[in-house]
């Protein structure tokens, strides 16, 4: 039932937004003798992202040069007027360099789009969310979704936009992206590995339908909009998975001064522990704890330890080593772990500089 | 494409008939009529495809506008060293191998009009300085040289096809 990343990128919307617009420029009707060059634009993404804006004139004129007896003449055409119309294109792309790890019962979980408008004219876009979809393990409980308002990308409930359809529908200027948070929460009957799509879905404003679909006189110069190849209507799926194993660590440090205190001064030994808990029901599968040394404090020779037994400071044939396998650091490798088995206790002492 | 072939034959005797209205107005001189076309398919009534061509009133990024121009020598004299020059439109790039012209001789401009010569002979400097062969999309502008002297009341039609970044 999992959908591999390679299936997800077949889905029809996908291959539209990655092919030439083709229906809109008529391209079909065209002699086939003028075929061959266009073939080379078919796999370019987004070929008229950066086309020429709605509302450009276009104009041309020919001239002509003779010779009539020994007087040289030059005589010009009359000029055409073509005006560029507007493109409706959009596109959808899920932006999480992976599936978003979730937890059963979670609530508020986020996906990020970037929603771009790949036409040529400014355009309005309506936004919505879908979660049942065929092929994934479970469906999310949608919430909201939000427009990214402070554009750094990441959600913030306070810093950015509920979206409310038809009320705040982003405006973007051709070529112009946005990013848009998709907010669900996740069913407590979830199990651990199961995957979840949730999709996002954006649609113009200025019109949407067939590719090709022509609406008169609605581009800001009156010229009619064509629909592009998108339709008008751009959709990507992100997704989850779930994990109901969760690693945790606590550090802790005790110092002895060399005068039998507890000073942290020169000279004084920091003794740290670093406590490894592993909770939920599945296993965490290598597991490495990696801790820097701390600066103006150097490491004290022969102190690594795992669980009360001495490991060297090389790295060879035991779980850890001081600063081989990370430079400036201990490394401890603990391997698997599974949920609810003993905690591990990495141990280490540093001199203050 | 055979009803567009019998537009273009269409338009050259209408042009033809207004030429000869306006034949006398000038010892010697030629007429010149630029149209801009896109081609589109339409559905005839008995349910097949047809392409036409039609006056290219709006065009979006992608489309390509066909610019047929028609000459004629509305003059009494004949007309010798006959250049047809049309640039590429701005926001439009030349559709290789699109330029057409019974009877002439094609050559291109890289440098706004200045020097003309045949493709294969054009060259442009890229990004390093280095000199390589032009492509359709370096074109400024196109010259149609007609191998021929143009008598009084002959006509004739050039074309190229551009496409709209």
């Amino acid at each position: 039932m999992r959908r591999s990343g390679a299936e997800r990128r077949r889905r029809p919307e996908a291959d539209a937004r990655r092919s030439r617009p083709e229906a809109a420029s008529r391209l079909a009707a065209r002699r086939a003798v003028l075929l061959l060059p266009l073939l080379l634009f078919l796999n370019a993404p987004s070929a008229w992202a950066d086309g020429t804006p709605s509302c450009t004139e276009i104009t041309n004129q020919a001239s002509a040069s003779f010779t009539i007896g020994e007087s040289d003449y030059v005589r010009v055409s009359n000029t055409t007027v073509t005006t560029v119309a507007q493109l409706i294109d959009v596109s959808v792309v899920w932006q999480d360099a992976a599936a978003v790890v979730v937890r059963p019962g979670d609530t508020s979980r986020v996906l990020t789009f970037l929603v771009t408008n790949t036409g040529n004219g400014a355009d309005g876009f309506s936004l919505e969310g879908a979660s049942e979809l065929a092929g994934d393990d479970f469906d999310p409980v949608l919430e909201a979704i939000y427009l990214d308002g402070d554009d750094d990308g990441v959600w913030d409930p306070d810093l950015d936009e509920l979206y409310v359809p038809g009320s705040n529908d982003p405006s973007l200027d051709a070529g112009a992206s946005i990013v848009v948070f998709l907010l669900s929460g996740i069913p407590a009957d979830a199990a651990h590995g199961e995957l979840a799509a949730s999709e996002l879905i954006a649609t113009s404003n200025t019109g949407s339908g067939a590719p090709g679909t022509v609406i008169l006189g609605v581009a800001p110069c009156g010229a009619d909009a064509i629909v592009g190849t998108s339709g008008g209507r751009a959709a990507d799926v992100g997704e989850y998975v779930v994990s109901t194993v969760e690693v945790s660590l606590l550090k802790s440090a005790s110092i002895a001064d060399p005068f039998g205190g507890v000073e942290p001064m020169p000279g004084a030994v920091i003794t740290y522990s670093v406590v490894v808990t592993v909770e939920g029901t599945e296993t965490a599968e290598d597991v490495t704890v990696v801790d820097a040394i701390p600066t103006n404090t150097t490491y004290v020779p022969g102190t690594l330890g795992l669980n009360g037994a001495a490991l060297t400071d090389e790295a060879d044939g035991d779980a850890g080593d001081v600063g081989a396998t990370a430079p400036g650091a201990v490394t401890v490798a603990l391997g698997d772990l599974a949920g609810g088995e003993a905690v591990q206790i990495v141990t280490f002492d540093v001199t203050i500089d | 494409m055979r009803r567009s072939a019998v537009a273009v034959v269409l338009g050259v005797l209408v042009l033809a008939l207004a030429a000869g209205a306006a034949g006398s107005e000038k010892p010697g001189s030629i007429k010149l009529r630029v149209i801009a076309e896109t081609e589109e398919e339409i559905t005839t009534p008995a349910g097949e495809t047809e392409t036409v061509r039609v006056e290219a009133t709006t065009v979006v990024p992608g489309d390509e506008v066909i610019y047929t121009i028609f000459y004629t020598n509305v003059g009494e004299r004949p007309a010798d060293n006959v250049r047809v020059t049309n640039p590429i439109p701005e926001h439009l790039l030349y559709v290789d191998g699109s330029a057409a012209g019974e009877g002439t001789t094609l050559t291109f401009s890289v440098d706004g009009g200045n020097s003309y010569a045949d493709a294969a002979d054009i060259t442009v400097r890229d990004e390093h300085g280095q000199t390589r062969t032009a492509t359709a999309t370096d074109y400024t502008h196109i010259r149609w040289t007609l191998d021929r002297t143009l008598e009084s009341g002959e006509e004739g039609h050039v074309s190229f096809v551009a496409q709209l970044m």
